[in-house]
């Protein structure tokens, strides 16, 4: 073991949290060491691989190496397989990409605001937590990050988060499909408006415009759609250095309780370390309070609270489906996966004893949550005994012709119950705990999965849809959240309001783990935000920080 | 937003598999037929129904069943030849159906031609031709894929196309 680098900042993981503050750390001369996990990832490469897969779920492109596993939605509710333990009661159905930028290489690319309201959930509602900023506080970071990830948006619509810029680029033209909801749904006295989102519409960035290639997960093959690597790559331009297929097993600490650096493991099981002046953990949800957690003594780093790897969040997904109107197609697969959503009910009246949500509406058709029309031939009801020919063309171009989904995000609550912890005795192939999960979905949010599928319910009516359905279980988002919250108070919070520690000083987590409520905005947008946020205060902090051992 | 579904279990199973081109320029060359059973390659010429079913043949059947709408590839065709070949709830009745059907005095040009036919009047042929047009549509073969951007599900979509290729800004925003 040796100690192979030393910087100013280490910061373990490369996906948008860590590389936005890569990024302007090193443009402001800061030196900067990137630890990633997995490896890199070829876009045409996996694009193919992409096309040649039989489930084409949001992992299908990427590799799950042997050093840095991660989980499969092939793998959710299927008791002893897949990359988590899962403990229950509820399987835990969120999942990442462990690669060179991190899961946005296969977000939807949705960048609503949080609302004001949704920082003060304990003080309005009573229930929930404060957050330990403003929405106020966060807004210049919200404008900044718009600009860094490429943001295009209707600055006419009142989304419910005020803004003091405008966005980047124009919005996203909504789908043929959304506007013909959006008629029915004006007739119920809902709006539908368009969804912000990390796409360009015009060159943004150096980066093509969207072209329309339906599927933004699990891959977008031009780079449209905002990712990570972006930022990477120009963080490694101006001098960072990323080491990939680096496995960080623990934070080290002085005797004085302030960190060194890190300890990571490479696949062939050897371990190696990189010192710095402070420590940015950026891994995720997941892995984050895991790698805290399995370092120091049993308690972990970091942990006076006994809070990390607690409160684990999602936005669980209400789901229906049906066909509109015979003479009403709406044409979906066309163009990026969701375009517009109806917003209002994340001010829901009935909040503080149910969930609010927000409604995404698809532009793809019954293909969630698989992504391709695979189970339509292989598991009916196409076709029919005796049926082919033009005619089984034609009733199978009818059926998608009309395909509508609804999705509603809802609104979990911190529960210190939902918990991840390193299963030390359930490890890799390199020795490293797997994830252990506990997790369930309490009545508040099940009180909103009710709404949210009746509202879903009045919008079928309004359309005259047929063959509507409901289905009566919640599906992750990939919105993975808390777990090293952030609050004023180092008795039950992991960080403070710039995702310092609140235990060791010259270390800062980014990333929506710091989330103490998860409202129901798409949270990219939002841990973006507090990154840049978290980027200023460290960078502010680094002269009275100890030096980086050598 | 990245997705799940419990309904999604047991799609990773990947059975080892014959290397496409291998199998094309096994038929081309007559090296590989797709008759399984010891008794069909002792007496490979006893009766017209037990001789293999050969690629053109097969191709010729599936233009049939889908109406000669479509541009079939034989590269994915041999893939579903040799799957359904191998699969004894298609092998025989699938080497009936090839002799009711392209290899019969007067064959049927489409699918309703097949019904009148009478080709299709046992559950067995039926149930064949419903898998050939699985296959095709699915593009999915012995749990690999055979065929992605020409697969029928999509080929047979006049309005999008299939994920992954491009349909122009911003085309989603009025009717096709």
């Amino acid at each position: 073991m040796s100690v192979v680098a030393s910087a100013d900042v280490v910061i373990v993981g490369s996906g948008v949290a860590g590389a936005l503050v890569a990024d302007r750390l090193v443009r402001k001369g800061v030196s900067v060491v990137i630890l990633e996990a997995g490896p890199p990832v070829d876009r045409d490469r996996a694009v193919e691989i992409f096309r040649q897969a039989t489930a084409k779920v949001p992992e299908s492109p990427y590799p799950s190496t042997a050093h840095a596993p991660r989980p499969s939605v092939l793998d959710i509710g299927v008791p002893g397989t897949g990359y988590f333990v899962q403990e229950g009661p509820e399987a835990f159905g969120s999942t990442y990409e462990r690669v060179v930028g991190g899961t946005t290489w296969h977000w939807l690319g949705s960048t609503p605001r949080l609302l004001p309201s949704d920082f003060r959930m304990k003080t309005e509602f009573g229930v929930g937590r404060d957050w330990p900023l403003t929405y106020n506080d966060l807004e210049p970071f919200y404008v900044q990050a718009e600009k860094e990830l490429g943001v295009a948006g209707d600055g006419d619509e009142d989304q419910g988060s005020p803004r003091s810029a405008g966005f980047p680029m124009p919005a996203v033209p909504i789908s043929f499909l959304d506007k013909v909801i959006a008629k029915s749904a004006a007739t119920i006295g809902l709006r539908v408006l368009s969804t912000p989102q990390a796409r360009n519409t015009e060159t943004f960035n150096d980066r093509h415009h969207c072209v329309g290639n339906s599927n933004c997960i699990p891959i977008c093959p031009i780079g449209a759609k905002y990712d990570a690597m972006i930022h990477i790559d120009r963080a490694v331009e101006n001098g960072a250095r990323l080491i990939s297929n680096a496995v960080v097993r623990q934070v080290l600490l002085r005797a004085d309780g302030t960190a060194r650096g890190v300890r990571f493991r490479r696949p062939n099981g050897s371990d190696d370390e990189v010192t710095a002046r402070a420590v940015v953990l950026a891994a995720n949800a997941i892995e984050t309070p895991k790698i805290l957690l399995m370092s120091g003594g049993p308690q972990g780093v970091a942990n006076r609270s006994g809070q990390v790897g607690q409160n684990l969040m999602d936005h669980p997904i209400a789901l229906s489906y049906g066909l509109s109107a015979q003479d009403e197609p709406v044409y979906p697969q066309r163009g990026p996966l969701s375009t517009a959503g109806i917003e209002s009910p994340r001010e829901s009246a009935a909040r503080g004893q149910k969930s609010a949500f927000r409604v995404e509406i698809g532009n793809d058709g019954w293909r969630f949550p698989i992504g391709d029309p695979t189970f339509e031939f292989t598991q009916g009801p196409f076709p029919r005994l005796r049926e082919g020919g033009a005619a089984l063309a034609r009733r199978w171009e009818d059926h998608v012709a009309h395909e509508i989904r609804f999705a509603s995000l809802l609104e979990q609550l911190p529960d210190r119950t939902n918990t991840i912890t390193p299963a030390f005795d359930k490890v890799d192939d390199i020795g490293i705990p797997r994830p252990r999960i506990t997790f369930s979905i309490d009545p508040y949010t099940m009180g909103g999965f009710v709404d949210a599928q009746a509202l879903h319910e009045r919008l079928f009516v309004a359309m005259r849809a047929r063959e509507r359905t409901h289905v009566t279980f919640t599906f992750g988002a990939g919105h993975i959240m808390g777990t090293t919250i952030m609050g004023t108070d180092p008795a039950t919070s992991v960080a403070d309001g710039f995702g310092r520690s609140h235990d060791v000083r010259n270390m800062w987590i980014v990333g929506s783990s710091l989330f103490p409520t998860c409202g129901t905005a798409n949270p990219t947008l939002t841990l973006a935000a507090l990154a840049l946020r978290t980027e200023v205060a460290l960078r502010a902090a680094l002269p009275g920080l100890p030096a980086a051992a050598s | 937003m990245a997705l799940h579904g419990s309904a999604l279990r047991g799609l990773d199973d990947r059975p080892s598999h014959p290397n496409r081109r291998e199998l094309l320029a096994g038929l081309a060359a007559g090296t590989l037929t797709v008759a399984t059973s010891a008794a069909l390659a002792s007496a490979p010429a006893s009766a017209a129904t037990t001789r293999p079913v050969t690629l053109d043949e097969f191709m010729e059947l599936s233009r049939i069943l889908t109406d000669n709408e479509f541009s079939l590839e034989d590269e994915p065709g041999a893939l579903y030849l040799a799957s359904l070949a191998a699969d004894p709830a298609f092998s025989a009745p699938l080497r009936q159906l090839v002799q009711d059907t392209v290899r019969a005095d007067r064959e049927p040009r489409t699918f309703t031609e097949v019904i009148r036919s009478g080709a299709l009047r046992t559950d067995a042929a039926a149930r064949t031709a419903q898998q050939i047009l699985v296959l095709w549509y699915s593009g999915l073969v012995n749990d690999r894929t055979a065929d992605y951007l020409e697969a029928l599900a999509w080929e047979s979509l006049p309005f999008p196309k299939p994920p992954s290729t491009e349909l122009g800004f911003s085309k989603w925003d009025e009717a096709p």
